[in-house]
């Protein structure tokens, strides 16, 4: 069953098949906020709201809609509004990732992932938030540009310019 | 092709984004340019280091929260679904009495009762309560007894609190008739918990169509006698900025005699900005509470 029958099941009413798209879609929501947010418990609380609105705006899902875009979008509107209400800021990957780091774990790999998350906070928003659902999330740019209401084109100009002042960032840190 | 055209199009190269011929052009060009590969090199780094940040499981409770809603969600379908088809189906006998008069009324009943039979488990519960009641209004008129009348009074409550559930749902609706019919179903009950009060308040202070906000007014009016409800009133006489709502409001609180609003309608009676037909019906409510 694709995301997109599971949906349009729970919009005719059949509630269960929310669990599957809650399975599918909570681990990578939550590391979704995770990464904007840093911290577990608020990430915990936007995760549930997603799936939450998602079960409450059921009759705003159209058939055939993609459900991956309709998801993040739903997503990305819980977190506007805690930047709104000035809850959620960036914070050092650190203290984030404390708890989830792993002795093994390569010191370089490390270093650069600090050095990424240090990078990703000093772009501007919008661009942080394309590479964010670009590369982290993996997301098409097809998704995207459904999501921002841009064209893929757009979406693509917009990535590679967010990549390239990332990189930039990188070195003026390195 | 040239260092410029290749760095271009090394962010399509590693994400697989073009076409055959493209590809071999950028790869061959890649391999003359020391420069360019480095570029590569880094960019490739960079995507894996965004691929490779392990992901962090999630807590339990997220789990338990959200099956205990979907839980609740679905406790609120059904028995929403269930009173939906009583209430269409008491809308259309409404409609079929007023447009071909009452000799097809009693069609109409006949059909229901039918239907009524015929529907799912979900709905046999309450159908069989609802059988009885006119099974034991038809039958046992003159004989009711005791025991009947307790069962009989025991239904009428479970129906009238699935009612109040039925209603806060339907409030939730999206759009604005719907949820003008869920506040309209306050007529029908004989008193409103504090839930549904709260569900009216925040519906007459909150809602976004204005005619819902007047239809909880008046709905509201009919628990006047509750303290907490004309004080509810009173308050939204703050919030509300609509001329139209404004004066209902003062009209319902004079009609309930809330001497205690005086200060608010006062208020407004002295708000230069508001339109003169609101400072009037506000002069007019204050002398009528003074008189009180």
């Amino acid at each position: 069953m694709t995301d997109e029958q599971a949906m349009q099941s729970v919009k005719a009413g059949d509630l269960d098949k929310a669990a599957i798209l809650f399975e599918r879609y909570k681990i990578r929501l939550f590391n979704f906020f995770l990464k904007f947010c840093g911290d577990e418990a608020q990430s915990q609380d936007m995760t549930q709201n997603t799936f939450y609105r998602m079960l409450k705006y059921r009759q705003s899902y159209h058939e055939g809609q993609p459900f991956k875009a309709w998801i993040y979008q739903i997503a990305r509107n819980i977190l506007k509004d805690s930047y709104k209400e000035n809850q959620t800021k960036m914070i050092d990957l650190k203290s984030a990732r404390q708890k989830h780091d792993t002795e093994t774990e390569p010191m370089m790999q490390h270093e650069r992932e600090q050095l990424l998350h240090n990078a990703l906070k000093k772009l501007p928003d919008d661009q942080r938030e394309i590479l964010i659902l670009s590369r982290f999330e993996e997301l098409k740019y097809e998704e995207i540009g459904q999501m921002l209401g841009l064209s893929v084109a757009n979406v693509k100009v917009k990535a590679h310019r967010a990549i390239q002042k990332l990189k930039e960032l990188i070195q003026n840190l390195e | 092709m040239n260092c410029e055209e290749i760095k271009i199009h090394l962010i399509d190269l590693i994400d697989n984004n073009l076409p055959t011929e493209l590809q071999k052009e950028v790869e061959e060009g890649l391999a003359n340019c020391p420069d360019c590969q480095q570029e590569y090199e880094e960019l490739k780094i960079l995507f894996q280091t965004f691929q490779n940040q392990p992901l962090v499981p999630t807590p339990k409770a997220l789990d338990d929260n959200f099956y205990a809603f979907l839980e609740k969600e679905k406790a609120v379908e059904r028995l929403s679904k269930s009173f939906m088809e009583i209430i269409s189906e008491d809308t259309d006998n409404g409609k079929v009495d007023r447009v071909d008069g009452t000799s097809d009324l009693q069609k109409a009943k006949t059909f229901t009762f039918a239907s009524v039979f015929t529907r799912k488990a979900s709905l046999l519960r309450i159908a069989a309560s609802i059988a009885l009641l006119i099974a034991t209004f038809f039958f046992g008129r003159q004989s009711v007894t005791e025991q009947n009348s307790e069962a009989i009074a025991l239904l009428k409550q479970e129906i009238a609190n699935t009612k109040n559930l039925v209603m806060l749902n339907m409030l939730k609706q999206a759009s604005a008739s719907d949820r003008i019919k869920a506040v309209s179903y306050v007529y029908e009950m004989e008193d409103a918990d504090k839930e549904t009060i709260d569900a009216l308040v925040n519906v007459m202070n909150y809602d976004k169509s204005i005619n819902v906000r007047l239809e909880a007014i008046n709905a509201l009016y009919y628990f006047g006698d509750k303290k907490e409800v004309r004080q509810a009133m009173t308050k939204s006489l703050r919030l509300q900025t609509e001329p139209n709502l404004q004066i209902a409001l003062i009209e319902t609180l004079v009609r309930l005699k809330e001497k205690e609003a005086v200060n608010e309608i006062q208020k407004l009676m002295e708000n230069k900005q508001l339109p003169d037909i609101v400072k009037f019906k506000a002069a007019e409510g204050v002398g009528e509470l003074y008189k009180l």
